[in-house]
């Protein structure tokens, strides 16, 4: 259990109380240099830093700025609709 | 025996007379008919849900084209363009694919118009807090699935748990199913409240776990932008947003990793924020929190297994399962416990107790009891130490028997699809016809209309009867002949004739001339 839990546990009646809000991650993304990058639910990106710490990209720096944006489009809805199924070998080569 | 979903004859002239108004073309209307009244009979709309439906694609819906598709949708088999409101069906999809699946392709499209409002907005539509953008890809799967449904039936021997067949976007379909896994829902009432619009599905998926709204909204915005890196790899249509293999293969591992692991959690969500009320309760929610975990497990399994083969990379399953491995057991730990304690039932000294434990276990935190009542667990008989077996025999997908919990409404016999989606399916090969056979095609076409309609004249009296109601109803493409109508079809096979005759002149004069060239 995560430490946030452990804290709302009742030991009295073994309930949690679910409403302290815990920052969560919502997806990872890996660009094509083989970085992870995560998109966490405070809305911001981060990365790990050596040690494996989460460390947030600014976008005042314009290489962050610039890998922000590259991630975002990722999570952007492209045009598609009742597309055939991918024929992987197909799609491969494009 | 298939379906019976067209019995209400004034339900069906309604919707007929409402549908003979709008202003795509004629020879479509039977087809839409048809796709609203099983779209009516499948999800049980009522009156209101009907009618805002009926007044979207009034609006929303303007022509309906098998064609060629536009360049920039060029791999889709189907298009709903809200900014033309036009629907295309690709020609040469249509041409060769089989009567169901085009029908079911002209329905996913309808379902999108029946989604847009007069100003151009799908109901559908959901801001993504997370990505800040508009996102569509949750849309497509909840309109994918639920058109599905209205066509093909689905077969129990396939799989007791889930329902993955699609045939446009096959493989993120199972989104739905992991919803209904993960919020303990059954297929029908998820699409039922899916297919309205973005509020009406968090309303009834927060109700159900009974969790605040906002809490919902951030599982359906987390699962949506995961979906997102899905179909952006997997149905991407936009040259600007080209990926290579290996970079697909990236955003598969992460999505699938990021919509198990967001499932996973709100099934351990709701594990702790139910409220039980009685040991009854406790080991009902208990059946329903294992069925759900098991079909979870089945429905990621059969996907991450479909990815790691499609792609042919072993590491997509060994990626998925290691990032979600801990919260799969923590969920498995907590299930198991709470079983324990249910087990040892009788060995409690009050209903409250066992409640506790209860809550201790699906905490997560029962490993943890002995600390308060030393030796505590071994006094009620509780054992945590559990063999492979015993888990097995608690969390094994097969061989279970979980019947109470299955949809009704996922077994079906399905659909007569021997008029509408043949009908559909001929007027795709009708635009394979050069002019001059269309022409004579139509011709012999009105032809056999107009005596077959003949033929089901009633006597006298009963047109007499039929013309006084009808002159009280709009008069549509469907309608039974009155009188009048009889004179005007009766000049009509004149015409027709007439035409037919003179067509047949000018072919015999062309085929004179043709002859006449080849003899040269």
């Amino acid at each position: 259990m995560e430490n946030n839990e452990q804290k709302n546990f009742s030991y009295e009646t073994g309930e949690i109380n679910k409403e302290i809000e815990e920052k969560k991650v919502i997806t990872k993304i890996t660009l094509e240099n083989g970085k992870d990058y995560f998109l966490y639910s405070d809305g911001k990106i981060y990365e790990k830093d050596e040690e494996g710490n989460l460390v947030q990209l600014n976008n005042l720096n314009s290489e962050s700025k610039k890998t922000i944006d590259k991630i975002m489009n990722k999570l952007r809805s492209t045009k598609f609709d009742v597309v055939r199924k991918p024929s992987n070998n197909e799609e491969r080569e494009l | 025996m298939p379906k019976k979903y067209d019995l209400n004859e004034s339900l069906k002239s309604y919707i007929e007379g409402r549908v003979d108004k709008m202003k795509f073309d004629d020879e479509f209307k039977p087809i839409v008919c048809d796709i609203l009244l099983r779209r009516i009979h499948q999800y049980e709309l009522d009156e209101y849900k009907m009618q805002i439906d009926l007044a979207c694609l009034e609006e929303s819906l303007q022509k309906v084209n098998i064609s060629k598709m536009p360049d920039e949708y060029g791999n889709a088999n189907g298009l709903y363009n809200p900014v033309d409101k036009t629907i295309t069906l690709a020609k040469d999809y249509a041409k060769r694919c089989t009567p169901e699946e085009l029908y079911q392709t002209f329905t996913h499209e309808i379902y999108h118009a029946l989604t847009h409002t007069q100003d151009g907005s799908d109901r559908l539509m959901s801001f993504n807090q997370y990505t800040g953008e508009m996102n569509t890809s949750l849309l497509e799967v909840f309109i994918e699935k639920a058109s599905y449904k209205t066509v093909f039936p689905t077969q129990p021997k396939e799989n007791a748990f889930i329902n993955h067949h699609a045939i446009g976007y096959a493989d993120v379909t199972f989104v739905v199913d992991a919803i209904e896994a993960a919020y303990g829902v059954s297929e029908q009432e998820l699409l039922k409240n899916g297919i309205q619009d973005r509020d009406t599905l968090k309303h009834f998926l927060s109700t159900s776990a009974n969790e605040l709204p906002f809490r919902t909204e951030e599982f359906l915005d987390s699962l949506e932008a995961n979906l997102t890196l899905l179909n952006n790899s997997l149905y991407n249509l936009d040259p600007n947003k080209r990926m290579d293999f290996n970079q697909m293969d990236m955003n598969v591992k992460n999505g699938l990793s990021g919509i198990y692991s967001i499932c996973e959690d709100k099934i351990q969500d709701r594990m702790m924020t139910y409220s039980i009320k009685s040991v009854e309760d406790a080991k009902e929610f208990l059946d329903r929190i294992t069925f759900d975990q098991k079909k979870l497990t089945v429905i990621m399994m059969d996907r991450i297994e479909k990815f790691a083969e499609d792609f042919k990379d072993p590491s997509i399953s060994q990626s998925v399962l290691s990032n979600n491995m801990s919260a799969i057991q923590e969920t498995n730990k907590r299930i198991i416990h709470t079983h324990e304690v249910i087990r040892n039932e009788q060995n409690f000294p009050s209903v409250s107790k066992l409640i506790t434990l209860c809550n201790w276990a699906r905490a997560g935190n029962l490993v943890n009891y002995d600390m308060i009542e030393e030796h505590g667990l071994e006094k009620l008989g509780i054992n945590l130490e559990k063999s492979d077996e015993e888990i097995d025999n608690i969390l094994a997908v097969k061989g279970s028997s979980f019947e109470k919990y299955l949809d009704p409404y996922y077994v079906n016999e399905g659909w007569d699809n021997f008029v509408a989606p043949v009908a559909l399916k001929k007027i795709a090969m009708d635009k394979e016809l050069s002019p001059f056979q269309a022409k004579m095609k139509n011709i012999f076409t009105r032809i056999s209309t107009i005596f077959s309609k003949q033929k089901a004249l009633p006597s006298a009296e009963l047109i007499h009867e039929e013309s006084e109601a009808a002159s009280s109803q709009t008069s549509n493409n469907f309608g039974a002949l009155t009188k009048e109508e009889l004179e005007i079809f009766n000049k009509k096979v004149e015409r027709v004739i007439k035409d037919s005759k003179e067509n047949q002149e000018i072919t015999d004069s062309q085929n004179t001339r043709e002859n006449n060239q080849e003899e040269r």
